[in-house]
């Protein structure tokens, strides 16, 4: 699953996802991408079901492009645990996604079966999306 | 090249509340700049922009500006900001232009023809779909073509392979690929692990890694309290 090799500060705030993602918003380098509509974090394993659902049904033809990557580090407190005692430990790694984000992109496979592809890959994550082309 | 005509007002408040009411009314905020005069912030009709540029040249149309009553230049969109999701027009900026002194533009490149290693089963690859160019801006193609249809598993186009044809000057590096027939990519499947540990990177800049069980806070010292601070 993505992360990162080496980070500056093992744990982070939540922080908020206001606005919408005027960077990384347009289809850059393959034919055919995923576009965020909401806010949301995807985290590795999801960003990682939706790369195999695609690499799945497109089989050996094509090319996918993953446009995000999960460098923000969330932490949880164990079960059972009373309040204070600082903050949890590092669980998961999440990719901060705002909507017009492109996810994923592809090239080299049918508009028809882009689409279906990328219906599939949008099952596993956790926000609304839309198929976009380049324009 | 084609050329239209676009009328546009002087716009006298600036900023972010201004300018959103402005969009609000089927107008985009637009800056003129270029030549010997300040920049000059502008209003522009949102449908007669997007007509603007819905002909064969795209961007790189040339537009006859009326700023006003009697104020006539010659611009080009040198910018257009859009909305992320809906994909609105946003902003434009209009750079004026003289129709004798060359000036710099990117053009799309149109691929024609399906290459021999696509039939085979091998992935057309677009390295470069837009190429700068110099010329006048009466010379500017609405698009390169190149063909690629005796193109093999991998094969490459570069940029030295493009043809134009004129006083038209390519200014990208001619080894850069522009399109490339790479092989069918193998579907990879991660081995299943027994128990999927979340392992932790590196923190830069400490003398040594910490494993994720070491890694909780030190137990607080007991401190003799403060002057002034009261005892529980």
């Amino acid at each position: 699953m993505l992360m990162p090799k080496r980070v500056k500060h093992r744990k982070q705030q939540r922080g908020r996802m206001k606005g919408k993602a005027f960077c990384g918003s347009r289809v850059s380098f393959g034919e055919y991408g995923l576009q965020a509509l909401e806010p949301s974090w995807v985290t590795s394993r999801q960003i990682e079901a939706a790369r195999v659902a695609l690499t799945h049904f497109i089989k050996r033809g094509g090319k996918i492009w993953v446009r995000v990557f999960p460098d923000k580090p969330v932490t949880k407190k164990p079960l059972e645990t009373r309040m204070g005692k600082g903050k949890g430990a590092p669980e998961i790694w999440v990719a901060v996604v705002k909507p017009g984000r492109m996810l994923f992109e592809l090239a080299g496979v049918s508009e028809a079966m882009a689409q279906e592809a990328m219906d599939r890959a949008a099952r596993k994550l956790p926000l609304k999306t839309k198929f976009v082309q380049r324009r | 090249m084609e050329r239209v005509s676009l009328e546009a007002e002087i716009r006298e408040k600036t900023g972010k509340g201004p300018s959103g009411r402005l969009r609000k009314t089927g107008y985009i905020p637009a800056i003129l700049y270029g030549g010997k005069e300040k920049p000059q912030p502008l209003i522009v009709n949102t449908r007669d922009l997007e007509r603007a540029l819905s002909t064969e040249a795209g961007e790189n149309v040339i537009i006859s500006l009326k700023v006003g009553e009697r104020d006539f230049r010659t611009v080009i969109v040198k910018d257009l900001q859009t909305d992320p999701v809906r994909g609105d027009l946003l902003h434009v900026d209009l750079y004026q232009i003289s129709l004798k002194e060359k000036l710099k533009a990117s053009v799309p490149i149109v691929v024609w023809g399906e290459a021999q290693g696509v039939k085979e089963g091998g992935i057309l690859e677009h390295r470069l779909r837009e190429v700068e160019v110099e010329c006048l801006p009466t010379e500017i193609p609405e698009s390169i073509p190149i063909d690629i249809g005796d193109l093999r598993i991998g094969d490459s186009l570069h940029v030295k392979d493009l043809r134009v044809f004129g006083d038209i000057k390519i200014l990208a590096n001619g080894e850069e690929p522009v399109v490339s027939i790479v092989p069918p990519m193998a579907e990879v499947v991660a081995p299943p692990t027994p128990e999927e540990v979340v392992a932790e990177p590196g923190v830069s800049g400490e003398k040594k890694e910490i494993p994720l069980e070491e890694a909780k806070p030190p137990a607080k010292e007991e401190k003799a309290p403060k002057a002034g601070e009261k005892k529980r």
